[in-house]
C-alpha cells in the first residue's frame, strides 16, 4: 500500500508517536486537572509540558494560551463563533476551507456578519495583497486565512498579512491545518492572533487532535462546562486554557502530539520540508511531461508550498481515477477536498481533482509506482 | 521552614506557578487545593517551602492571579 493522502491525516506516524500514545493509555490513566493523588497530578504535569513545548513551537510563549481541542474545525470555530459581534465583516481568501466558509456562512445568513473574499494570486504575493486592500472596509474586523491550501499547496504570505492586520487594526486568525508541523510557523513573527491547528497531519498526532493557539480575552467561549476550577462560580472561568477546556481532555491523544512536536523538533523542521518539497516538485516535473495530464500549479514556480498537489487526466472524472489507483492499492483523494472556493478558482467545481499529498516518510519509490501507475492510465 | 501553600485555581495555573518558583531556585510542587470555600471552589494549589513574599511576588509576577494562600495550613 502507498499512502498518499497525508493532507487527510498523515500516515505513518514516526515510532514514537505509536509508542507514547500506547503508553499514555496505561501510565497516564488520570483526568487531569480533577483529582489530586499521584496519576491525576502526573498527568496534569505531562498536559503541561505539551502545551509548553507547542506554544514553543509556534512562536509564543504564554503556554496558557494553548487550548486542546478535538479538531482544527472546532478550533476555528471557536474564533469565529466567540470572537466576531453582530455588523462585523470579515475577510477571507479564495482558497479557505469550508472549515471557515461554512460557519461564516452560517453567521451571515443569520444577518450577524458579512464577509468577503479577497482574491490569492498563486505566484505574486504582491497581487494577493492588492486584493486584501481592495476588499478592506471600515468594519472589518477579522482576517482569517489558510497557512496552505488544502487543494493546491498554495502558501499565503502570512507575514505580509499580518504586517497588514496589524496596520490596520484587525484581529488575524490562521487555518494552518496544512501547514502547522511542514512550514515555518511564527505566531509573533507573523503578528498573528489566533491558531488553529489540525495535529494529526503534519504534527503526527493521532485524530481527534485539535489547537488553538492566542489569547482569549476577546473570545466568548464555544463550549462551557466543567473544568475541574472555580467550581462554586456558575459562570465559565474567565481563564486561560479553562475558558475553552470544558470536558475531558484527550489525554493519550495530546501526549502522542507532544511526542511528534519532539521528533519534529529533533528531525528538524527545515529538514521535513525539504524533502517534503524535493518529492513534491519531482512529482510535479514527471507528470508535466505526460501528455493527459492537467496541473494547476507548477511546483517549480511556488516560493513556498505545502506538500500537496492536485491533478486531473483529461476526460476523466477525478473521482475514477482515485477509484481506479486505490484497486492498485494508492491511497489519495479524489473530489472536492471540502474547498469549494479553491476549486472554482481553478474551474474544478463540478469535476474536482486528484489529491496527492506525501509525507515525510514517503519514499521516491512510493512516488513512483503511483506515477508509473498515472501513467499507465493514460 | 514554614510551608506555603497557595490557590490559584486551575492545574494549569499551578503548573505555571510552579515553573514561576523553579525558575527562581525554589522547590514547588502541585496539589489540590484543600480549602473549597476560599475562593470560588474546587482548584489546585502550589506548595513551597521558604520566603512566603519572594515566592508570593514571583507567582504574582507571572502573571498568575491568586486566590487564597495559607502557611502551615493556616490561612
Amino acid at each position: 500500500m502507498v499512502y498518499l493522502d497525508n493532507s487527510a491525516t498523515s500516515f505513518p506516524k514516526p515510532k514514537q508517536v505509536y509508542f507514547a500514545y500506547k503508553n499514555a493509555l496505561r501510565s497516564f490513566y488520570s483526568n487531569p486537572g480533577r483529582g489530586g493523588y499521584e496519576n491525576a497530578l502526573k498527568t496534569a504535569e505531562k498536559i503541561y509540558e505539551i502545551r509548553e513545548r507547542a506554544a514553543a513551537f509556534f512562536g509564543t510563549d504564554k503556554s496558557e494560551n494553548v487550548v486542546f481541542t478535538g479538531n482544527c474545525t472546532q478550533a476555528i470555530n471557536m474564533v469565529l463563533k466567540g470572537f466576531l459581534q453582530p455588523g462585523d465583516h470579515v475577510l477571507i481568501s479564495d482558497l479557505e476551507h469550508n472549515a471557515v466558509v461554512r460557519p461564516l456562512e452560517g453567521l451571515r445568513r443569520k444577518g450577524k456578519i458579512k464577509y468577503d473574499i479577497f482574491e490569492t494570486d498563486i505566484y505574486d504575493d504582491e497581487k494577493t495583497m492588492q486584493s486584501v486592500h481592495e476588499k478592506l472596509r471600515p468594519e472589518t474586523k477579522l482576517l482569517f486565512c489558510t497557512h496552505a491550501s488544502n487543494v493546491l499547496g498554495v502558501v499565503l504570505p502570512l507575514e505580509k498579512i499580518g504586517a497588514f492586520c496589524k496596520k490596520h487594526g484587525i484581529a488575524f486568525a490562521v487555518d494552518a491545518a496544512q501547514s502547522g508541523g511542514i512550514l515555518p510557523l511564527d505566531m509573533r513573527a507573523y503578528h498573528i492572533d489566533y491558531l488553529c491547528l489540525a495535529p494529526h497531519k503534519g504534527l503526527f498526532a493521532p485524530m481527534g487532535t485539535g489547537l488553538f493557539i492566542g489569547e482569549g480575552e476577546r473570545l466568548a467561549p464555544y463550549t462551557e462546562g466543567g473544568t475541574g476550577s472555580a467550581s462554586l462560580d456558575l459562570a465559565q472561568p474567565r481563564f486561560m486554557p479553562d475558558k475553552f477546556e470544558s470536558g475531558t481532555l484527550n489525554v493519550s491523544g495530546i501526549i502522542a502530539l507532544g511526542a511528534g512536536i519532539e521528533y519534529i523538533e529533533r528531525v528538524g523542521l527545515r529538514h521535513i520540508y525539504e524533502k517534503d518539497r524535493l518529492l513534491l516538485s519531482y512529482l510535479c516535473e514527471r507528470l508535466k511531461a505526460m501528455r493527459g495530464i492537467e496541473l494547476y500549479t507548477d511546483a517549480a514556480q511556488l516560493s513556498q508550498s505545502a506538500p500537496v498537489f492536485s491533478f486531473n487526466l483529461k476526460g476523466k472524472e477525478s473521482e475514477a481515477v482515485a477509484e481506479h489507483l486505490a484497486e492498485k492499492g494508492i491511497c489519495v483523494r479524489a473530489g472536492l477536498h471540502c474547498a469549494p472556493l479553491a476549486h472554482r478558482k481553478i474551474g474544478t467545481a463540478q469535476r474536482g481533482t486528484v489529491r496527492i499529498s506525501p509525507s515525510f516518510f514517503t519514499t521516491e519509490s512510493d512516488i513512483n509506482y503511483a506515477i508509473d501507475t498515472i501513467k499507465n492510465m493514460l | 521552614m514554614a510551608e506555603i501553600r497557595v490557590k490559584v485555581g486551575s492545574v494549569t495555573n499551578a503548573q505555571r506557578a510552579k515553573r514561576a518558583l523553579l525558575s527562581h531556585g525554589m522547590q514547588a510542587t502541585v496539589k489540590r487545593a484543600i480549602h473549597i470555600k476560599k475562593g470560588d471552589g474546587c482548584g489546585y494549589s502550589v506548595v513551597f517551602y521558604g520566603d512566603a513574599d519572594a515566592g508570593l511576588g514571583y507567582i504574582k509576577n507571572a502573571g498568575i492571579k491568586i486566590i487564597s494562600v495559607s502557611t502551615n495550613g493556616v490561612s
